[in-house]
């Protein structure tokens, strides 16, 4: 049996990667006697899926909701659990191909903010050695190579017959080169924590059908059932619980499919 | 037939009634052609259509402009609650009952919203008095006391169907207790009503486009005594501050509940 005082215990441990005071106990202790617990003491520390991993989920849905204070405060949560500016901001570019310019515009000038904050993240702050390649042509066949390496041929065939691919070709080939060729390729954030991104920011738009297509494409990834369900409940609480339901949906459809 | 003078007449006395608190803007040159078409077919108009109090329009909209997520909306929409009577705690309710639709997020930005409306005004502060709850220890305490008040509000199939969510099946730690502190500790407060928090939740659902849990909550809302011509005016009220599609979108998820339950939609 779990009890409130547990869970608030828990919580209070949880305290060392809390950056700030809240405003919110003065204006609303009911609101703070029930997120303290059921939050940092609950949804948190369920296991199955790792800190650093709920920090991405949890940064991807606040990116997507777009209130500067929520994704700040996230920001330094994760930097407090040990990720580096680098992969602060590597998630953000990521995001720029899964919700769009200004959640990535706004996403890097929040982080900017953060890491300035502090001379330790300052110093981290430092630009990744990336080498890019010169032509399109170049970059898809990469991002194949990428794709097949981690979701294997099934993903390879859907994507290059995405409807992008045959009714925008000349749009969804720079696009798709961009994506999977040059940030895929890129070392700073490692392909399982680029998949907790991506199926956190497509559950939080509430795209379905890619949702269930990039469930699909976890698996592959070697991401495990438990992994992937706990991505949801984690990004869920942060962008509305009835986003939980509908993307476990989508979650048990695909793991029946594979019989997993 | 409805003329636009009449519009304008209805908007005015529901205006006369709101400028004692609300800033408005002024038609300038620039917004006269946007404030006519505000004035004559929100206010005079949606606001006023016949089905739904204009407290219950208050929480639709406020729940609508919360999920929006524009400041200034919210602002406006809580002055304008507050005017039309909902207490400081019940706009505080509202957005501890979003909590468990619209993310944390939504929840801190309102409940931060609403205070500073609050503090505008002495009588609205002087009203923002803490609940008085009694706080369950045990989470299996929470969850029977949720499944009480479940059955109560809404019926045995609709307990049934939450219990056997697919959260509770596939994450049950996390579903556990949000399911514990929403029905067993949220609901069991007074500061809302189950008529009240119930078109908060028509509200937040139709606006993030849940479609299928819509239709199960407007089964719902029927089970906590909602009628159908409230149900569909939530829908229009909140749908003008989120969108009007939604209105659509959300009126068909309506009209199969109301087939399958044998009502009338209108």
């Amino acid at each position: 049996m779990t009890t409130a005082d547990e869970l608030a215990q828990r919580a209070q441990d949880f305290g060392k990667y809390l950056p700030a005071q809240s405003p919110l106990p003065a204006i609303s202790p009911d609101y703070s006697q029930i997120q303290v617990p059921l939050m940092w003491g609950g949804i948190w520390q369920v296991p199955g899926l790792d800190l650093k991993l709920r920090s991405f989920a949890t940064i991807s849905a606040q990116c997507v909701n777009g209130w500067d204070f929520g994704l700040q405060h996230q920001i330094k949560v994760g930097l407090t659990m040990g990720m580096t500016p680098q992969q602060i901001k590597g998630i953000f570019i990521q995001l720029l191909f899964y919700a769009g310019i200004p959640a990535t515009v706004f996403g890097l000038l929040q982080a900017q903010r953060v890491i300035n904050e502090r001379e330790e993240w300052k110093a981290a702050d430092v630009p990744l050695e990336t080498d890019w390649l010169d032509t399109v042509e170049e970059k898809l066949q990469r991002g194949r190579e990428i794709r097949r390496q981690h979701w294997g041929d099934r993903a390879n065939r859907e994507i290059e017959g995405s409807l992008a691919q045959r009714m925008v070709p000349e749009a969804s080939d720079i696009v798709d080169g961009y994506n999977f060729g040059e940030v895929w390729a890129r070392t700073d954030l490692s392909p399982r924590e680029r998949m907790v991104c991506v199926l956190a920011a497509l559950m939080s738009r509430g795209q379905w059908k890619q949702l269930r297509q990039y469930i699909g494409y976890a698996l592959d990834l070697g991401l495990n059932p438990k992994e992937i369900c706990q991505v949801f409940s984690q990004a869920g609480w942060y962008r509305g619980w009835p986003h939980v339901e509908d993307a476990l949906e989508e979650a048990r459809a695909v793991f029946a499919e594979r019989g997993v | 037939m409805t003329t636009v003078n009449e519009l304008q007449q209805k908007s005015a006395k529901l205006r006369e009634f709101f400028d004692q608190y609300l800033p408005y803007e002024r038609p300038s040159p620039v917004l006269a052609d946007f404030v006519r078409v505000q004035h004559e077919l929100m206010w005079g108009g949606v606001w006023l259509a016949d089905g739904l109090d204009l407290k219950l329009r208050s929480f639709a909209t406020i729940t609508a402009q919360c999920i929006n997520g524009y400041d200034f909306g919210v602002e406006h929409q809580v002055r304008t609650g507050l005017t039309v009577g909902i207490t400081s705690q019940q706009i505080k309710g509202i957005f501890i009952q979003l909590l468990f639709y619209a993310g944390v997020p939504a929840t801190v930005a309102g409940l931060r919203i609403a205070q500073q409306v609050i503090d505008e005004r002495a009588e609205w502060k002087s009203a923002d008095v803490a609940l008085n709850v009694a706080w369950l220890n045990e989470i299996e305490d929470m969850l029977k006391q949720g499944k009480t008040l479940r059955i109560q509000n809404w019926g045995r199939p609709a307990d049934q169907e939450i219990e056997n969510s697919l959260a509770r099946q596939m994450v049950p730690e996390a579903a556990g207790m949000v399911d514990g502190y929403y029905f067993g500790q949220v609901w069991a407060r007074s500061d809302l009503n189950p008529r009240e928090r119930m078109v908060c939740i028509l509200a937040a659902l139709m606006c993030r486009g849940h479609l299928k849990q819509l239709k199960r909550h407007v089964g719902y809302a029927l089970d906590a005594g909602l009628n159908q011509k409230e149900i569909c005016q939530v829908f229009a009220q909140a749908g003008w501050y989120r969108g009007w599609p939604c209105v659509e979108d959300a009126l068909e998820q309506a009209n199969e509940v109301f087939k399958e339950r044998g009502v009338q939609g209108r």
